[in-house]
């Protein structure tokens, strides 16, 4: 049973706007694939598929067999937890530390304190943090602020990683960093999809990448390279 | 279980804190709807009251001639028992009329002398008589008049109160209507408030409420806080409520007093017998108030 299946998806927004037509992927656990392509071909919008942030006009989606393409919102929770989402806006309280940020993932979903208080500081050494716990969020680069993000966002241990542009306002070394956390998650077992713009990026992974382009997937290819038309 | 009730109260808390003025605002308004609804309680207690002991006023009394013999004033009081429609009939003997004279007369230094130059008893005995219907009594009054009666009866005074009824009424009436319609603007204000404010924190945490969704928080988890919030509102506002209620009780009860002249009428103590009631129903309908508002912010505003 595949991890994730998109059947025959597409997504149409009020006033005939194609945000994705007619998508059909199969994602294996334990993948590392890359979203690429232009500017408004619908990469995001895939992702809010999957998360069930936005309901789809036509087909289904599956993840570990669970078909949540007419999920219901008391259902949605239930999905969030297997599925981390990594956003380009780094989104982290500014009034919370490292800490509780992370924290803050835990806490609303009725984890106890003992709990909390062993979760934590694991996650934050997974994204390099430990030393850091205790700081705000203006008082990191941006680099590090994204990886409490990352943190945030394996709190529950799901089963897939999804990262929208997650280097998105990284410079270079910052960006690599953040690659390699993903790679290191991945070696993991969590199935990590990345939707980029980053050229460079792409083709250093040598992992599988789908171009996506005005809403189709153009091409997918197993070791792939970010193609440019 | 615990820990996210702690959890959820905690959240409501800063949701507090961090508007205060908001809340501040919102706990005002909450407590002036209180306030008028507070009031027109005690009004509609004051002229229920009034009403009522103005009802029980309401009598004819006979005054008998002093000459008549016991007997006599016995057979007369049968007489009188025997017609239809009454609700009560009360003997004063000539005694007791003379006990209840000299003491409401007691400072009067005048009347204690006059009484004892008269030497004798100079009152008679007197019946009061209670009609169950309104319309009854001025049958009586005509029965009264007749001839039979006439050798018994110095003088038959009518109480009639209707007037005075009529009038409190009408004017507790208009009291009331005023009282109903502030209630009704502050509590759509109220609503009005109560909705903008948790409109406005829904805001204030749309980047929260947006990673509680993403991190998988349920949306019970994220609309409990502002429902406590909410409760909290109405908590706060019928406290200051009761702050402001008892004072103004004892101010107000002076001015009560010498309207029920005479009878002691207690407001303090009328709303201290049933606090278990007017409190807990004050509370239980500005939450509800409160939790309606924020339900209806929450429904359009919170997309979960
Ligand atoms: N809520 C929305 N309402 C209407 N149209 C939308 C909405 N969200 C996205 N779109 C449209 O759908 C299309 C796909 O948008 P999407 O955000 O998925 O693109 P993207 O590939 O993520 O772009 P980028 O690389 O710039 O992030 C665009 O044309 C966009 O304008
Ligand atoms: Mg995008």
């Amino acid at each position: 049973m595949p991890l994730i299946e998109f059947r025959n998806v597409s997504k149409y927004y009020p006033g005939n706007i194609v945000a994705v037509k007619d998508i059909t992927l199969i994602i294996e656990e334990g993948e590392f694939v890359s979203i690429v392509g232009q500017s408004g071909t619908g990469k995001t919008t895939l992702v809010r598929l999957l998360i069930a942030e936005e309901p789809l006009s036509e087909g289904r989606i599956l993840v570990a067999g669970w078909d949540i393409t007419n999920i219901h919102t008391n259902e949605v929770p239930i999905l969030r937890k297997q599925i981390g989402v990594v956003f380009q806006d780094f989104k982290l309280l500014p009034t919370k530390t490292v800490f509780e940020n992370v924290a803050f993932a835990l806490e609303v979903s009725n984890a106890d304190k003992n709990r909390i208080q062993s979760i934590v500081p694991q996650l934050l050494k997974i994204v390099g943090l430990q030393e850091k716990a205790e700081r705000f969020p203006h008082e990191l680069s941006g680099g590090e602020q994204q990886r409490v993000v990352i943190a945030r966002a394996l709190a529950h241990r799901p089963k897939i990683l999804v990262a929208d542009e997650p280097t998105g306002n990284l410079d270079s070394i910052n960006t690599k960093e953040i690659v390699e956390l993903l790679k290191k998650i991945n070696e993991f077992g969590t199935t990590v999809i990345l939707v980029t713009h980053n050229k460079d990026t792409v083709n250093e992974l040598k992992r599988r990448v789908i171009m996506i382009d005005q809403g189709r997937v153009q091409s997918d290819h197993q070791k792939g390279r970010y193609l440019l038309k | 279980m615990l820990i996210a009730f702690y959890r959820i109260l905690r959240f409501a808390g800063q949701n507090f804190w961090r508007n205060i003025w908001l809340s501040l605002v919102t706990v005002t308004i909450l407590t002036l709807s209180l306030i008028s609804v507070s009031a027109l309680s005690i009004i509609s207690t004051l002229s229920n009251e009034a009403l009522s002991r103005l009802e029980e006023k309401i009598n004819i009394s006979v005054y008998l001639k002093p000459t008549l013999k016991l007997a006599e004033i016995d057979s007369f009081k049968k007489q009188i028992e025997a017609l239809p429609d009454l609700k009560s009939v009360n003997l004063i003997n000539a005694d007791e009329a003379l006990k209840s004279f000299k003491e409401r007369y007691q400072n009067n230094p005048l009347i204690a002398e006059s009484l004892l130059a008269i030497g004798s008893n100079p009152l008679g005995s007197s019946l009061t008589i209670k009609v169950s219907s309104d319309q009854g009594y001025q049958k009586i009054l005509d029965e009264l008049e007749s001839d039979k009666f006439k050798a018994y009866i110095q003088e038959a005074r009518f109480d009639d109160y209707r007037r005075v009824i009529s009038t409190v009424n009408d004017l507790t009436g208009k009291l009331k209507r005023i009282g109903y319609g502030v209630s009704l603007v502050f509590v759509l204000i109220a609503l009005l408030v109560v909705f903008n404010t948790i409109r406005l924190n829904i805001y204030t945490h749309r980047e929260e409420i947006g990673i509680m969704r993403l991190v998988g928080a349920t949306s019970w988890f994220i609309r409990a806080p502002l429902m406590v919030e909410s409760i909290f509102y109405a908590a706060l506002a019928t406290a200051i409520c009761a702050l402001i209620f008892y004072p103004a009780l004892s101010a107000l009860q002076p001015y009560v007093s010498s309207f029920f002249d005479g009878f002691d009428f207690n407001l303090i103590n009328y709303y201290n017998e049933r606090w278990f009631i007017f409190w807990p129903a004050l509370f239980v309908g500005c939450s509800l108030l409160s939790i309606l508002a924020s339900t209806v912010a929450m429904r359009k505003y919170l997309k979960i």
